[in-house]
């Protein structure tokens, strides 16, 4: 009985190790590496990987290469599930090992992915070199080599059952700050249902011209500042600093125009409509909101964030997210 | 009816990076589009509150990693401004010269990738191997192949002794533009897919404040190149094109990497005879500044980069604002987008060299 399975064991082995498919799944630097690798230099086809598949049902290994952070989380989960079995991970650089330059004194990013998914090998570096992706392939091909059928079987339910429970968490544990973030990633209709398509910013807003931020911008768009190249916000603890940063290619030069607000401020989308992203991420970050601007969401962090994180008093939290226990 | 809504991303190719757009579609025809970012948020600008000027450094490459010495200049740039120093003229002409072997480096990348999305494998291939070139210079003089931390306040960290290797890159990405101008630039098919298409004019461009090559092909000037003194010394034509199309845009970004070789080729000629040194000694270890605030601007592959450091007499900087080119670019593609076929969304989002990091940062 040993023989024939671990004769099984070898063919099968030597199949998976030589023929291992890569999803194409890059979020940040590593993925240019990554692309590094697949080309002519590097050429990741002498070691069977080349065929890197866009969809996770087709692929058996997830080179996770960049940061992975709390509004990614749920979807690097997905996709994992979403993979046939066997499956393999490697993760690609230091913050996929356990958040790289990333893991101090920010707030948003996951400190390795081995609290969400099981890892076979662990490539650090910032950004990994091509030369050592291909020497974590040549690892994981020889921890393959090395596998049998039936424990392979008893991992891969083991792990099931945590992933399972992880999904779980993230929808029910409310106070977990990732969650529903992305329910539309555990069900898919959630989003869809939930409203009508929002249209882009359209000029829904009458500038009332007796206030003095719309009225001096006008005169400042009128004398030649076409472009608001930036709104800089800054807290200063009793009162938030709005800077806006103009503009003008008649005469080649910046201006600064800055207001002084403390939670509100009128929008001045109907003049510039590239402030509409501006101030969707002050309204994200520091929790200013913009009379006239009807469609003010989170722009960078997840829908149900709690805080706003470029505030001066906003606490940095060391736990950050707890999968495992 | 067939209207319905078509989820694109976080995870999809040819977004190079984790962008998801929420496409309003009937059959084909996009009726609407809804980008939805922050899939690579990763907290820089609160980062650098809880950091000292030196720490900070070192993560600035990575707010746009395909063009690290330029962020790293806008940081540097910044906080030498607040410093009140005056780089060495070698120096800055070192600055010049990296940061334009790193504007080819990107459009390289770039172009690879664009057609890569539009179908066409083998371009990748040949821009990665070019692109290979720079980095391997890049990796002579700063150790790294992608974040450089070459720029310290006051100069650049070492000198160049490699500097015979920039003259036959640049002959050689100048011989083999040639080639790819004569693949695609005639080519029936690139043109029948980007001629005439995500059409932006001028006027649209300056009101979602698009900046860079973006900007250049819809008949602008606006180079922020010709503002800075950096770059007074040294010769080059702005690129531009008229028709705001992806054509435009792509031959935009083609000129650019020709200009780009002229400034190097300039520079180094400089270097050959400039003497001085490349740092102006400041020791950057427990550096405080006094209160103050100070923007640089920097043009980069994507667009105008400004980064502002504001100081409060402390070690660390009271606050960091990225202003980069991506995070704009974003934000026009729902009226770039609508109305055109599904197949179209990459060849348009494409064309604006989008990249996520910059946007989420």
């Amino acid at each position: 009985m040993n023989l024939i399975v671990t004769t099984v064991d070898y063919i099968l082995n030597w199949s998976r190790a030589n023929s291992l498919w890569p999803l194409t799944f890059a979020t940040s630097c590593c993925g240019i590496e990554m692309m590094q690798t697949t080309a002519s230099n590097n050429d990741i086809a002498r070691f069977g990987s080349e065929v890197f598949r866009n969809s996770p049902r087709q692929a058996d290994l997830l080179i996770c290469a960049g940061t992975i952070n709390h509004k990614m989380a749920p979807v690097l989960l997905k996709l994992y599930q979403q993979m046939a079995e066997p499956k393999y991970v490697i993760a690609m650089g230091a913050c996929a090992c356990g958040g790289g330059m990333f893991c101090n004194n920010t707030y948003s990013v996951v400190n390795g992915i081995d609290k969400i998914i099981p890892v076979d090998v662990y490539l650090p570096m910032c950004p990994p070199r091509p030369e050592s992706l291909l020497d974590a392939v040549r690892k994981l091909q020889a921890k393959i080599k090395k596998e049998s059928i039936t424990k392979r079987k008893e991992f891969m339910e083991c792990h099931r059952s945590k992933l399972s429970e992880k999904a779980e968490i993230l929808v029910q544990a409310p106070d977990l700050k990732i969650v529903k973030t992305d329910e539309c990633y555990l069900d898919f209709s959630l989003e869809f249902e939930c409203k009508d398509y929002i249209q882009t910013p359209e000029i829904n807003y009458i500038p009332d011209y007796n206030s003095e931020l719309l009225n001096n911008l006008a005169n400042l768009k009128a004398s030649g500042f076409n472009i608001l190249t930036a709104i800089i916000a800054t807290d200063y603890r009793d009162c938030i600093e709005l800077n806006y940063r103009l503009y003008s290619t008649f005469q080649s030069r910046f201006f600064d125009y800055k207001i002084y607000v403390q939670s509100e401020a009128d929008s001045v989308i109907s003049l510039y409509p590239s402030a509409y992203y501006d101030e969707c991420e002050i309204y994200d970050m520091f929790g200013i909101t913009f009379k006239g601007n009807s469609n003010l969401k989170r722009l960078l962090n997840p829908k149900s964030w709690v805080g706003h994180p470029l505030k001066k008093d906003y606490e940095l939290k060391d736990e950050r997210l707890v999968w495992n226990e | 009816m067939s209207r319905m809504k078509l989820n694109l991303g976080p995870q999809h190719p040819s977004t190079h990076g984790v962008l998801r757009l929420i496409l309003d579609v009937d059959g084909e025809k996009i009726l609407g589009c809804e980008p939805v970012i922050g899939y690579l948020h990763r907290g820089m600008e609160k980062m650098a509150e809880g950091m000292t000027y030196l720490q900070y450094l070192p993560t600035v490459d990575r707010v746009d990693y395909l063009s690290g010495f330029f962020n790293s200049y806008a940081y540097v740039a910044a906080v030498e401004k607040l410093l009140g120093i005056q780089i060495p003229q070698k120096a800055a002409i070192i600055r010049v010269m990296l940061m334009e072997l790193n504007r080819i480096a990107s459009h390289l990348l770039w172009l690879g990738t664009y057609l890569l999305d539009l179908g066409a494998v083998s371009p990748f291939f040949y821009t990665f191997r070019e692109r290979e070139l720079i980095l391997n210079f890049f990796e002579k003089i700063s150790g790294q192949r992608m974040m450089y931390n070459y720029f310290i306040f006051g100069g650049v960290r070492s000198e160049i002794d490699c500097l015979e290797e920039v003259e036959p890159i640049c002959k050689t990405v100048l011989a083999k533009l040639e080639d790819y101008e004569k693949i695609l630039t005639e080519n029936p098919i690139f043109i029948s897919r980007t001629k005439n298409l995500g059409i932006m004019d001028r006027e649209t461009a300056f009101a979602y404040s698009i900046t860079g090559p973006n900007l250049r092909a819809s008949n602008s000037h606006l180079d922020f190149r010709k503002l800075s003194d950096l770059y007074k010394d040294f010769e080059f034509k702005i690129a531009k094109a008229e028709d705001g199309d992806c054509f435009a845009r792509y031959k935009v970004r083609l000129d650019e990497i020709r200009e780009s070789v002229k400034i190097v080729l300039q520079a180094v000629e400089k270097l050959k005879v400039a003497g001085g040194n490349i740092n102006t000694g400041l020791k950057p270890l427990n550096l405080k500044i006094d209160t103050g605030e100070a923007i640089a601007d920097v043009e980069t592959p994507r667009g105008l980069t400004s980064c502002c450091v504001k100081a409060d007499g402390s070690d660390k900087p009271y606050r960091v604002k990225w202003r980069t080119g991506s995070f704009y670019a974003v934000q026009i593609l729902p009226k770039l987008l609508t109305g055109h076929m599904i197949s179209d969304v990459m060849a348009i989002y494409g064309s604006l060299d989008v990249m996520l990091p910059e946007v989420d940062r």
